[in-house]
């Protein structure tokens, strides 16, 4: 039965997975064996091996058969030691593919080991870095332009304009290496035809562009933090190697919720994590398009030691695992959580520190949730985002007063993890 | 910020937008008001029109989100508190997976689900709450998996439900199984005044629930209502009896001999078919007598007349019209044969049901052995069902044998139909699940053992299904290793050992 994993790279990552770390719910019959594995997205990936065939079913989006997390699954169980429920003896085929695996890993890990490295220029980097502003000043100032221009003639004009007016700006905001902002010009004028509210959601985004726009324009006198969080806004990234360097703090991190979305195109994922010691709340972003997938996602509720490095910013701040992190021996609680009002309170603390942060993590207390909305035990209510799981929610809370992890994100509230019964559950 | 400074941040934000809307080339940009604390002043140097709205509609922006106010709203309705304890950690991974992975593939998911959701009430359980919406959303498209989720929801499961428009089957399954449901848990039926106002399709459930557990019960509702019902609810409610058919109906059936309409005359004859001690029977026998007759020296010949033209107590047994297409005295025939009792046979005959079906040759005995037929069927005589099986294949009478006859008839019949596939099906099919362990162990060998064992088990695949017991899944397994190339084969194989392997963990899940 050699050959079930599918290339080299399938089976080092199942390997990694082959721990009890990500996994839940496992069990097995005489035939069949079935485990969950905490994947990239927010539910944890069903994975289930027929071992009769042996056929491998996972719901992860992975193209590859089978998947890492099917041959994680059967490695755990080969393993034997007991953490797979009723595995006493693991089947023939099982057997000999893992101890075949086995040798060929090692002997991979060997060639590994040596990998060159490159030698920085520091010359070149200079040229470039001026370069590059060169073309943003020339992108800002052009789109400063237009902005004025937008207001003489009037918003009432302007949504009268074919989508390729918006689409135009944008390419050339593309051009001009601003591509957050050609993102957010994209989105809006998609936004102007089709909206009811649409003035009122003009009329903002015109503010944050024309914010935007006069802080580049005072960049010399923003802090390193503030000059961040524009960046990050702007699109201009940030290397990880050099936020690695910079700003890295280890702590037990309390892994309060992630969102993953999916355009066709890109898939995002996005974990808030709460530190213990900062009591500071990051986002680690993660990205993956065409055949790619994503990173492991951190199982909602657990606690990790691990060292994060932040990215340069005032409120909000992205960050990333500057080494790999390790499930916590203690627990760190999962805050009590505020009202709204004290929430909205936090969120316009944040926004005043950093304007661009389109979404604030927010713990509340005591909410109880409704079809559309979200009432906290003062009466204050909070409409739900158009996404959000409302019917697991519902499911889940049976409208009982119940402590909820979400993003607050144009006043509105998206739920991405509930407490119920003292347990942590991702949505 | 007192109201009236927050009245006129309003007014100038609105007076922004208005601005906004027609351009600075068409109306002048109000100055900032006062806003508060923040101290935001306009900018000192002589900027354009344009820049000034640009810079007001920037400070608004801010300002109103981080200065929103919040809504107020009553709060929500909570749900009521669960009745019942949730499934078993086990029995709810097991759940999981049929629901987001089928082990046995997508078309069996349906068929596991409804075993553990039967597994689920008999045990008492409820759903655990997050698998609620997924479940519901199942059952809205699968109509199959309706009552059975119905009966697990419990009260979260029906609050979330009510929420809902695509769920809202759920309000009337609960309704519709209330009157029944009430009946079963309750043992009571609905009163006399709650069952005159039930609509029709209402009551024929509850009819149906109430038969199996209190078939007199049953019946005096039907009484109750019989005289101003209308004749498509008296047939309709004829039918219930089927369920529980017992000689205390007979009184009820020997009056609707005389109703009239004439479908709920043919009900009524038929259902007491069933009965061979039953009045009508008697009289069955006493039409019967004459029409047959030993022949030859020996007496071992059987001659069998055709009735004449009935008396008006023949017609109210049910000796009238024939269907299309049959003469008149051959259906009399069959429908004296159908309601006589067998025993009247061996009375005039002299022989036991083995040779008197041999000796029924004559060209009447068509129409004699067709009411015989039915005649066994109603009363599952096992006796007559084998005498008649000897003379051809019947799957119809195979349910008249006890088990263990019933499964040596239809494996010496799967013997013999090896070349005809199709009708495998009908055949393995008569036997009702779910199936000996002895009968399981030996169809598959059979299976196995044929030619042309891959079509064999497509062909009886859904009664492998439904009545396959565990003790066959060894073998299963054994030729599966042994399956070779043949890939259809290996898979409807492998699904049916994991189906009946899944299906046996859920049941021990709720032990």
């Amino acid at each position: 039965m050699a050959g079930l994993a599918p290339d080299a790279s399938s089976l080092a990552a199942a390997r990694r997975l082959a721990r009890p770390g990500p996994w839940s719910d496992t069990g097995s019959t005489d035939t069949l064996l079935w485990g969950k594995c905490q994947g990239s997205g927010k539910t944890p990936y069903q994975v289930s091996i027929d071992l009769v065939g042996p056929a491998f079913r996972c719901s992860c989006p992975s193209r590859k058969f089978p998947c890492k997390h099917g041959l994680a699954l059967l490695l755990l169980w080969v393993d034997g030691s007991g953490s797979v429920a009723d595995a006493d003896e693991a089947a023939g085929f099982a057997q000999e593919w893992a101890a075949e695996r086995s040798a060929r890993a090692e002997a991979r890990a060997a060639g590994d080991a040596a990998r060159p490295t490159q030698t920085p220029d520091p010359a070149a980097a200079a040229k470039r870095l001026e370069d590059r502003l060169a073309l943003m000043d020339g992108g800002m100032d052009d789109f400063a332009r237009w902005l004025t221009d937008l207001a003489r003639g009037g918003t009432a004009a302007a949504r009268h304009q074919s989508y390729s007016w918006w689409d135009g700006t944008a390419a050339r905001l593309v051009d001009a290496q601003l591509p957050g902002l050609a993102d957010d010009v994209r989105s809006v004028g998609g936004a102007v035809s089709g909206r009811p509210d649409w003035p009122e959601r003009l009329l903002v985004a015109l503010g944050r562009w024309w914010t935007a726009t006069r802080a580049w324009a005072a960049r010399e006198s923003l802090d390193d933090a503030q000059m961040g969080d524009l960046r990050a806004y702007l699109g201009w990234s940030t290397s990880a190697d050099s936020v690695r360097r910079a700003d890295a703090v280890t702590d037990r991190w309390l892994v309060l919720g992630a969102h993953r979305s999916d355009d066709g195109r890109l898939q995002q994922q996005r974990t808030w994590l709460l530190g213990d010691a900062t009591g500071e709340t990051v986002q680690v972003l993660d990205f993956a398009a065409g055949g790619q997938v994503l990173p492991v996602a951190r199982a909602v509720g657990s606690t990790l030691v691990a060292t994060v490095a932040r990215y340069p910013g005032a409120a909000v701040r992205r960050a990333l695992f500057a080494d790999e992190p390790a499930p916590a021996d203690d627990e760190v609680r999962m805050p009590s959580g505020s009202t709204l009002e004290h929430a909205q309170l936090a969120a316009a603390r944040a926004w005043g520190q950093n304007p661009w942060a389109r979404r604030v993590p927010v713990v509340l207390a005591d909410v109880r949730v409704g079809v559309d909305r979200v009432v906290d035990p003062q009466g204050a209510s909070l409409s739900l985002t158009g996404d959000a799981p409302v019917w697991s929610l519902l499911a889940l809370t049976g409208g009982r007063p119940s402590r909820v992890f979400g993003e607050l994100e144009d006043s509105r509230l998206r739920p991405l993890t509930v407490v119920v019964d003292g347990e942590v559950v991702g949505l | 910020m007192s109201d009236q400074e927050a009245g006129d941040v309003d007014t100038w934000w609105r007076e922004v937008g208005n601005v906004a809307l027609v351009g600075t080339s068409r109306r002048p940009v109000p100055p900032l008001p006062d806003l508060g604390p923040a101290g935001v002043r306009a900018r000192a140097d002589g900027a354009r029109r344009e820049e000034t709205l640009l810079d007001s509609v920037a400070i608004g922006a801010a300002a109103l989100r981080a200065g929103r106010r919040l809504d107020h709203a009553d709060p929500p309705a909570a749900a009521p508190d669960d009745h019942r304890p949730v499934a078993p950690r086990r029995a709810v991974q097991l759940l999981e997976l049929v629901i987001t992975q089928p082990p046995a593939g997508a078309q069996q998911r349906a068929g596991l689900l409804v075993h553990w959701l039967r597994a689920a009430d008999d045990a008492g359980c409820r759903v655990p709450h997050g698998l609620l919406p997924g479940l519901l959303d199942l059952a809205t498209g699968g109509r199959e998996l309706r009552r059975p989720v119905t009966a697990v929801l419990d009260e979260r499961g029906r609050w979330l439900a009510g929420l809902r428009e695509e769920w809202s089957w759920v309000a009337d399954a609960v309704a519709g199984a209330g009157a029944g449901a009430a009946s079963r848990s309750e043992g009571t039926a609905p009163a006399a005044g709650d069952w005159a106002r039930l609509p029709s399709s209402d009551r024929i459930a509850v009819l149906a629930t109430l038969r199996t557990h209190e078939p007199a019960a049953a019946r005096a509702l039907v009484a109750s209502t019989w005289a101003t019902d209308s004749a498509r609810d008296r047939h309709a409610h004829l039918g219930t009896l089927r369920i529980g058919l017992g000689p205390d109906d007979e009184p009820l059936l020997e009056a609707a001999l005389d109703d009239r309409a004439a479908t709920v005359r043919g009900a009524a004859a038929e259902l007491l078919d069933a009965f061979p001690g039953s009045a009508r029977a008697a009289r069955m026998a006493e039409r019967l007598r004459p029409l047959v007759r030993r022949t030859g020296l020996l007496g071992r010949g059987v001659e069998v007349t055709l009735p004449g033209e009935p008396d008006p107590a023949g017609t109210r047994d049910g000796l009238g019209k024939p269907p299309p297409r049959r003469s008149a005295r051959g259906w009399w025939l069959e429908q004296i044969c159908a309601g006589a009792p067998l025993e009247v046979w061996s009375e005039l005959t002299g022989a036991d049901p083995s040779l008197t079906v041999k000796r029924l040759t004559d060209a009447q005995a068509t129409d004699a052995l067709t009411g015989i037929r039915r005649a066994v069927r109603a009363r599952r005589d096992p006796e007559w069902a084998t005498a008649l099986l000897d003379r051809g294949w019947d799957p119809t009478l195979v349910a008249a044998l006890p088990r263990e006859r019933r499964e040596r008839v239809v494996l010496t019949r799967v013997d013999a139909t090896t070349d005809r596939v199709h009708e495998l099906g009908a055949v393995v099919g008569s036997v009702d699940p779910p199936w000996s362990p002895d009968f399981s162990v030996a169809l598959v060998s059979r299976l196995r053992a044929s030619k042309v064992g891959s079509a064999m088990v497509l062909a009886t695949m859904p009664h492998l299904l439904s009545g396959l017991h565990p003790a066959a899944l060894d073998p299963l397994e054994r030729w599966i290793e042994q399956a070779g190339g043949d890939q259809t084969l290996t898979t409807n194989l492998r699904n049916l050992l994991q189906f009946h392997s899944v299906k046996r963990s859920i049941t021990e899940a709720f032990r």
